[in-house]
């Protein structure tokens, strides 16, 4: 937060960009999309392709932060990377309360009956 | 911020801000964008809790199912065009930090011209849906992945909109300190995409073809 620079392409931000990070980063998530279409389509035989799609998801997700938005510890991205980090267990809250609410509600609720 | 203040709190004289500070305005800029595109996260957040509760079969309503309506490798192809379209745009950023204007401007006219590829199978994909009776109102699960996918779809043409605007931008005023940060926080939207993406991809496309 505390880069003044006269020239904007001197900025830290700027000179953030690196043309094999985000090679490596497409080609990772390029590789674990296929990857999860194997899985669905049985070329890849898995215990359990939910699980194998969860994880490949995680991994590509983990690379695009790191590889194509940089995130780290340095002080030109550390604010970035802290807010990430506190609205992940936002995402979670979201996501997974309200589906583990709803999961079982017509076992719990009298519209059971009219479901089935 | 050429201004200083000094403040009374207790029985001590505070500065409250100093003169002279250099304030970074483009640092500033980027991190509200950033924190502007978390908040537009949480619309993804619910739109994915909404389809995740709606997933269920009865859902459905004696409808189509997820299973009925995504073909995988054509999602996979969409995929594609993404992630070459954010590839394209990273190539723009490697081209402005060197100031290299025709590479700014050639990586622009790539990404736009892929996200303009996704949308044109999106759409090829919504009518293919539609022209078989499967709309948002035929049941909630559909609601669900309409809204969702579409939502994501419409992200995406602001995206296009966005990079004509910044082709025009480039090209007319240069490098900028306005254009620069307009540059930077384009490149935080369209990598958003993708990531949001991933997830439409596996937990609709994929876990629906399961």
């Amino acid at each position: 937060m505390s880069h003044p620079t006269p020239n904007p392409l001197e900025h830290p931000e700027v000179q953030l960009a690196s043309g094999s990070a985000y090679v490596f980063s497409y080609a990772i998530s390029a590789f674990l999309m296929a990857l999860a279409l194997a899985f669905v389509t049985r070329v890849i035989l898995v215990p359990s392709a939910l699980i194998g799609l969860a994880v490949v998801a995680g991994i590509a997700v983990v690379a695009q932060l790191l590889l194509l938005f940089r995130l780290d510890f340095s002080e030109t991205q550390i604010w970035s990377t802290v807010s990430f980090l506190l609205v992940v267990p936002l995402f979670v809250i979201a996501i997974g309360l309200s589906i583990w609410m709803f999961d079982s509600l017509d076992a719990r609720t009298m519209i059971s009956g009219l479901m089935h | 911020m050429g201004v200083s203040a000094i403040g009374t709190v207790g029985s001590g004289k505070v500065s409250l801000w100093e003169s002279g500070h250099h304030h970074d305005a483009m640092a500033t800029r980027t991190l509200g964008f950033w924190l502007y595109m978390l908040s537009d996260a949480m619309i993804f957040a619910g739109l994915f809790a909404a389809y995740g509760v709606l997933g269920h079969h009865y859902n459905a309503a004696g409808g189509p199912t997820a299973k009925d309506i995504v073909r995988p490798l054509y999602a996979y192809g969409e995929t594609l065009a993404v992630f070459t379209s954010v590839l394209a745009y990273g190539g723009t950023m490697v081209a402005l930090k060197h100031g290299n204007r025709a590479g700014v401007l050639s990586g622009l006219g790539v990404a736009l011209l892929l996200g303009a590829v996704f949308i044109g199978m999106e759409v090829n994909e919504f009518a293919r849906l539609m022209s078989h009776g499967i709309v948002p109102q035929r049941s909630g699960y559909l609601s669900a992945f309409f809204a969702l996918v579409i939502t994501h779809g419409i992200h995406m043409v602001f995206g296009l909109l966005w990079m004509l605007t910044m082709l025009f931008q480039v090209g007319f005023h240069g490098f900028t300190d306005k254009v620069v940060y307009r540059l930077l926080n384009l490149k935080i939207f369209w990598q958003f995409q993708a990531l949001i993406w991933v997830f439409v991809f596996t937990f609709v496309y994929m876990r629906g073809a399961l």
